[in-house]
């Protein structure tokens, strides 16, 4: 069992991160996950799936955290773009976009968390979130959108 | 999908965060051995009960035999009783009782299985009373039972043998692993 904690142990860890935007919340649900996992191993049909099948385990967890307090911003809140350049992110380090994700909103940061890293379709958001489709997809470009913003206003600053 | 949704999906690795603290295993450790201990707890009280029962059938059929028989029986060896001799009871016996032996456990779990073996014994004085009968007078019914005698030790002890195993498995697993200590036969 170790061998596979420490096989999936970080990329489990992210994908909570990303979602709860929170280190204790995240590692609850990793441990969470992980001793379900072992419990329920027996009913893994194929054993090359269980990274997959792990990590759907510690979405819901997550999501199980979240949905409690989970806060949603009005799209329309959102500043015009400032450059029409499609290479505008080029030069802007992973950490600070690491960063940029983290501040997003709890709602459109997991919208754009399951979309855009898990590959979730709009459809399965919805349901997992509680929420329309359409809110989902307006969510997503919300975030996108603010994501540019605050990107663009970090590479202004820097130069 | 725009460039930006691209170059943010092609790096979804490099944005990974760091790993997770030490604690997150120490504590499903603990939580897996709290919860296996709970079903271990629940599997004793199972196998207490199923020994219980068995040590009942037989000291009940024990009792019966021991009446006056009604009719005179041929009496013969108990080793030429069919099924008897192919199945080398005697020496798997031996095979399981030395591992036993050889083998020791988490001190907390000692008295649990300490029972199982004593139930265990308790059948062999059962077994001794019906050798002495079969040897004075053969009954089809007590080889019978001598014949059940030997199957329900080899199973007792297979799964007792297995129990211990999967203690020690997850005595090991834990991130301080208990005092061992040996079983008595």
């Amino acid at each position: 069992m170790r061998h596979l904690y420490d096989a999936f142990q970080r990329a489990m860890l992210t994908t909570a991160f990303r979602i709860t935007n929170n280190r204790p919340d995240a590692e609850d649900a990793v441990q969470e996950a992980f001793v379900e996992s072992f419990q329920k191993i027996g009913q893994l049909r194929q054993t090359r799936r269980y990274g997959g099948w792990l990590k759907r385990i510690v979405i819901n967890k997550c999501l199980d955290k979240q949905r409690k307090h989970l806060r949603w911003e009005a799209p329309r809140q959102i500043l015009p773009d400032t450059t029409d350049e499609e290479t505008w992110y080029v030069g802007i380090p992973l950490e600070e976009i690491r960063q940029a994700i983290q501040q997003l909103p709890d709602g459109s940061r997991e919208v754009l968390v399951l979309y855009l890293f898990e590959d979730y379709k709009h459809r399965e958001i919805a349901e997992q979130l509680g929420i329309s489709i359409s809110t989902s997809k307006s969510q997503y470009q919300y975030a996108l959108r603010r994501l540019r913003t605050q990107l663009q206003k970090w590479k202004h600053d820097a130069i | 999908m725009t460039p930006f949704e691209k170059y943010l999906r092609e790096r979804r690795e490099a944005l990974q965060g760091p790993d997770a603290s030490p604690e997150v295993w120490d504590n499903i450790v603990e939580a897996m051995s709290t919860k296996s201990a709970a079903s271990l707890r629940v599997s004793y009280r199972k196998w207490l009960t199923v020994a219980a029962s068995l040590l009942l059938l037989i000291v009940a059929g024990w009792y019966w035999q021991s009446q006056p028989p009604l009719s005179t029986q041929v009496p013969t060896a108990l080793l030429a009783y069919p099924d008897f001799e192919d199945q080398n009871f005697a020496e798997l016996l031996d095979v399981q009782l030395a591992q036993i032996k050889a083998s020791a456990v988490p001190a907390e779990y000692q008295n649990d299985l300490q029972q199982l073996l004593d139930q265990v014994a308790y059948l062999d004085t059962t077994y001794a009373t019906q050798v002495k009968q079969l040897e004075t007078r053969y009954s089809e019914d007590v080889a019978k039972q001598v014949l059940r005698y030997y199957q329900t030790k080899v199973a007792l002890l297979t799964k007792i043998i297995r129990e211990i195993d999967k203690i020690n498995r997850y005595d090991n697993a834990k991130a301080k692993p208990s005092k061992r200590v040996p079983l008595k036969l």
